[in-house]
């Protein structure tokens, strides 16, 4: 059948977000997008109420009626209804798991690693090298009440008796599932296989148990993704259909639901596909932050539970020290102002900046939750630890230990910002800035921000319809701001650290300046980069190269601050810079950023 | 528009309050009773349960090569879920060519909680009602020591407070160390140098809940909890710290001016005190000097949160603080004029006794401070319940609507809706959003983004 509208949601913790994609002959362009919202929780307790609001909005603002009373109208017609209707979830916290290994560093994060590639939120690690008492643990996994446990431990190799313990653990704390009564709560096990008997006769009576490939045959392999995909079709077949209102839901979508985080995962890697670089996306939320990577052909995701942009802002703070966000500001605020301003903003999480003070102050916070969520995902997103390392005598001054972060900022090509903040930033310079200045690429990279937050609804797309998901990633979701050149090394200002040439044009990139090139949307451009004596422009140093470099909705952005990335420790020069840079790149409204380098510095 | 909850002010409502005990105990009242804040409605003497490890396969002498999950089933003669007394035999064991009977008993009454065939171990929870509240620990027994030099291995002295789970002596093993863990929370009695023994003394005091608001008992669930109801006048706060409090309502200043110390006086001692736009370290220190139960105004300063509490205190979540002073906070953060109308509903019961708790949670299930105050009358089906929210409907926001601002221009003013306009404007920061016309109580009218303000009701 010939699909011409798609009807897309996407149910969040607090919002639930519909779009309608409509085939135009090229491929498919977002109609409308309407938001209401999500009504899982009491007092409503079924998700379909807050969905349905959402489709009445867009169907006001498309013009095209989506419901028929509570029927949803699919396949559609011509004037009313959707050829397609799929969703994704992350309400009530989306899918809460527990995790459990042998040992924290080995079994017990690779499992962890597992659970959060497949989209789940991991409420706690359960290891038999945990520092806390059996009884504690017992007493932990018994309050949780998790939607699912992933139950990992042992190479295939190693005795089976001490996952047997652990397996003994969680019969003993018989936990109960977050959802629905009288239903055994899933546990996937994925460890030892030799311990698979005896894990059925300790946990086979009490609880759902699935068995897939160990997730560390050896200490040297790690073998994620069956486990992925037994957590997803748990996921489908028995959490969701607990959850309050999500069997309608599941019946709407006829099996096309998954995590959101997961569906955006899935963009993530097509996005590192298509452009055969490493990736790093991150979605920044009110409460949580969610990063993606692809490094080497590795998909990681991790989720920073604790920092987000209104009701974590206490804890970026705390996290990041008000010092370090106030480094940020190009005025002077008094600390106490500073807390105060920060503390109302997590008691009223849904107000907005209105004055250019008020969003400078929340750029600020942005700029190092962001960062403190990439560091949450560079100490998870790790090379696997224990493994043994064969080295020679020339290695003897040059040894690494095992648990090295996956993801080289040199290697990364591409770097995708979402979220609230980044994509209804009032100019895309300042979602580019919040991005470098957050993570710091070096050498050549590219920088996307997501439109209207869409990557959920085309992951759920993409299982479907491939081709068309992709197009509308590229035409309707990714807006590419520009593309950065950033050398990594430290200087004196004012001396030269690359030549940069480029047709028409030859320039030298200057140590703490920032430049702008006007680049536009699908243009192109060949830059020649010629790093100075100590400078590493990606490619090595004093490496030259030339390189092909696209434009975007920012333009060539030419980064001459160094890396790793440091502010002057002076109050006057910092602000100075930071005026100087925004300037440079058009960030902010000139005429404030003027009054600002003329204010009197305290 | 935002779909925020409202800050709510009620002149009139049902409150209803369910007073628990942490553990199985005595309600001491009955339906229908009438109570108020200070009564005892329910008291436990129990203790709770501690959990004891018991390890089977050493206290049978069973070299390790030997046990298993076979030799376990064999050996146990209870199951999980089995209550024992102390003293049952929970393992019994036929060893050697002689048939010696070996037996493990149990040393608490209580229930057995977790059996494990691997390790041979097993849990046992201590019954609260048959906890003793002296814990003797066989802690030279544990560690394999001579006990003449426990001292040498313990990490605790007599006369120390312990916490369960706590390290109270650890000896070098050829595997690393073995640990003698505090199975209860309690004072160190004892370290006997003879019998190897470390004795804990468990607090004894009775657990009492009091009824926290003034009225009248509507359900009684014996041994657990009572339902407390009352009609009150109910201001919910914004932020709050410490726990629940209660104490004649007295007003020390107006709802506009910062709070200075001198206005809190001696005389306050027990009282719940309300006023002004901006609580100074200073009064809350005052308060605290004074005793005064609770402290309600307008706003605060998150430094002085910090400065008063000795550390970092995260915003949406508050309420275990050891504070014995109260603070409910109607406004938010800096200089925040208390609303006319919960201001002059305080006013309008200066003298009666008011419950208050700062208990905060932004997230999930958000819980805001409140502000109790019973009116003495009988509880009425048609009265709305206080605990309902209610959703703020977009249509609230029309002219004529008295509103506060939350945003840094501003912040904190009150003022009434002019005009609302139906489409976006472009901000200073670039940013279009709805607006709305305000005239502030001077006069003057200002465009604020609908997000930044709310209604006040």
């Amino acid at each position: 059948m010939e699909i011409r509208t798609i009807l897309a949601a996407d149910v969040g913790s607090t919002t639930t977000k519909a779009i309608l994609l409509e085939y135009h002959g090229q491929g498919y362009r977002l109609r409308g997008r309407a938001a209401a919202p999500t009504t899982v929780e009491k007092p409503f307790l079924d998700v379909m109420i807050g969905l349905k609001n959402a489709m009445s909005r867009l169907a006001n603002e498309t013009g095209r009626p989506l419901l028929d009373g509570d029927r949803l109208v699919v396949p559609g017609t011509s004037s009313r209804g959707a050829d397609l209707f799929l969703a994704t979830s992350s309400a009530g916290g989306g899918l809460q798991m527990l995790v459990t290994g042998l040992v924290r560093n080995l079994t017990a994060e690779s499992a962890q690693r597992a659970a959060l590639g497949a989209g789940a939120i991991v409420m706690d690690v359960i290891s038999m090298d945990d520092a806390r008492l059996v009884v504690e643990r017992i007493q932990r996994v018994r309050e949780l009440r998790p939607d699912m446990i992933l139950f990992t431990g042992g190479t295939d190799e190693g005795l089976p008796s001490h996952v047997g313990a652990v397996a003994e653990y969680l019969a003993a704390a018989s936990p109960e599932p977050r959802f629905g009564s009288g239903f055994r709560l899933p546990v996937i096990y994925a460890g030892n296989v030799h311990a698979r008997e005896f894990v059925a006769s300790t946990l086979g009576d009490c609880m759902l148990l699935s068995f897939v490939e160990n997730i560390r045959p050896t200490l040297e392999k790690e073998v994620l993704q069956p486990a992925r995909e037994e957590i997803h079709r748990v996921f489908l077949e028995h959490v969701m259909a607990q959850a309050p209102g999500y069997q309608t839901l599941l019946d709407w979508t006829g099996g096309h639901l998954q995590p959101t985080p997961m569906a955006v995962g899935k963009m993530v890697q097509q996005v590192a596909a298509y452009l055969d670089t490493d990736v790093v996306a991150l979605d920044i939320g009110g409460a949580t932050t969610d990063v993606f990577s692809v490094a080497s052909g590795r998909f990681h995701r991790t989720v920073s539970a604790n920092l987000g942009m209104s009701y974590s802002l206490g804890n970026v703070l705390k996290e990041a020290s008000l010092d370090r966000v106030q480094s940020w500001l190009p005025f002077y605020i008094s600390e106490g102002d500073l807390r105060n301003w920060y503390s109302n903003k997590v008691i009223r999480p849904t107000t907005l900046p209105e004055t250019m003070d008020e969003l400078l102050l929340e750029h600020a916070a942005a700029r190092d939750a962001l960062r403190l969520s990439f560091e949450h995902h560079n100490s998870l997103a790790v090379t696997l630890k224990g493994v043994r390392q064969r080295r020679t005598a020339d290695r003897v001054f040059d040894q690494t230990s095992t648990g090295q972060p996956l993801v080289d900022m040199r290697e990364v090509g591409a770097v995708i910002g979402s979220g609230g903040v980044l994509s209804h930033a009032p100019r895309r310079a300042q979602a580019a800035l919040l991005l470098l200045d957050a993570l710091a690429p070096v050498g050549v990279c590219r920088l996307f921000v997501d439109s209207v937050f869409m990557l959920p609804q085309l992951g759920a797309l993409l299982d479907l319809r491939p081709k068309e998901a992709l197009d509308t990633l590229w035409q309707e979701c990714l807006i590419p701001l520009g593309t950065v050149l950033a050398p990594a090394g430290t200087g004196r200002p004012g001396q030269s650290i690359a030549r940069v040439s480029m047709p028409g044009q030859e320039l030298d990139l200057v140590f703490g300046q920032m430049a702008l090139v006007p680049l536009g949307p699908g243009e192109e451009m060949e830059l020649e980069v010629i790093p100075r004596s100590g400078w590493d422009a990606g490619r090595g140093r004093k490496q030259p190269f030339r390189v092909n470099v696209s434009g975007g909705e920012v333009g060539l952005i030419l980064d001459g601050r160094g890396r790793p990335l440091e502010l002057p420790k002076d109050p006057a020069l910092r602000r100075r810079a930071l005026v100087d840079w925004w300037l440079a790149m058009h960030a902010y409204p000139e005429s404030a950023l003027r009054k600002y380098a003329g204010r009197e510095v305290v | 528009m935002t779909e925020n909850l409202m800050v709510r002010t009620m002149e009139k409502a049902r409150v209803s309050r369910q007073r628990r005990l942490p553990l199985p105990g005595d309600v001491l009242v009955s339906a229908g009773s009438t109570v108020e804040p200070s009564t005892i409605v329910a008291r436990t003497d129990l203790l709770p349960g501690a959990p004891y490890f018991v390890d089977v396969m050493r206290a049978l002498m069973v070299p390790r090569e030997k046990a298993g999950p076979d030799l376990m089933d064999l050996v146990m003669t209870v199951q999980v879920g089995d209550q024992v007394t102390g003293g049952d035999i929970i393992a019994r064991y036929t060893k050697g060519f002689l048939g010696e009977v070996v037996v493990v008993k149990s040393p608490v009454t209580g229930v057995v909680e977790f059996i494990s065939r691997l390790h041979g171990r097993v849990l046992i929870r201590e019954d609260g009602r048959s906890a003793r509240p002296v814990v003797v620990v066989s802690a030279a027994k544990q560690l394999d020591v001579w006990p003449r030099m426990l001292r040498t291995y313990a990490h605790c002295r007599e006369g120390d407070e312990v916490k369960q789970g706590q390290i109270l002596a650890a000896a070098p093993s050829p595997l690393g160390w073995d640990c003698a863990y505090a199975p209860v929370s309690g004072v160190v009695e004892k370290i006997c140098t003879r019998t190897g023994a470390i004795t804990i003394v468990r607090p004894a005091r009775p657990t009492e809940v009091d009824a926290y608001i003034r009225g009248e008992v509507t359900a009684v669930n014996p041994g657990d909890s009572a339902e407390v109801s009352t009609a009150a006048a109910y201001i919910e706060g914004l932020f709050g710290l410490g726990g629940e409090a209660y104490g004649p309502l007295a007003r020390v200043a107006g709802p506009d001016r910062v709070l200075e110390a001198a206005d809190i006086l001696p005389s306050h001692e027990g009282c719940v005190v309300f006023g002004g736009a901006l609580a100074s370290l200073e009064a809350m220190n005052r308060a605290l000097e004074v005793k005064a139960t609770g402290l309600i105004s307008g706003g605060i300063n998150h430094l002085d949160v910090v400065k008063l509490l000795g550390r970092e205190v995260m915003v949406g979540l508050t309420g275990q603080e050891e504070l014995p002073l109260t603070v409910v906070i109607t406004g938010g953060f800096g200089v925040m004029p208390m609303s006319q109308r919960a201001y002059n509903l305080l006013c309008a019961y200066e003298g009666a006794i008011a419950s208050v708790n700062g208990r905060t949670q932004i997230r999930a299930g958000a819980v805001r401070p409140e502000v109790i105050i019973p009116l003495g009358e009988g509880i009425s089906p048609d009265l709305p319940d206080a605990d309902v929210q209610v959703a703020r409907a977009g249509g609230e926001l029309v002219p004529g609507a008295m509103v506060r601002i939350t945003r840094l221009t501003h912040f904190g003013q009150y003022g009434r809706v002019v005009s609302v306009l139906g489409s976006r404007v472009r901000l200073e920061t670039e940013i279009s959003l709805y607006t709305v016309d305000v005239e502030l109580l001077d006069g003057t009218v200002v465009t604020v983004a609908e997000n930044n303000v709310e209604v006040v009701c």
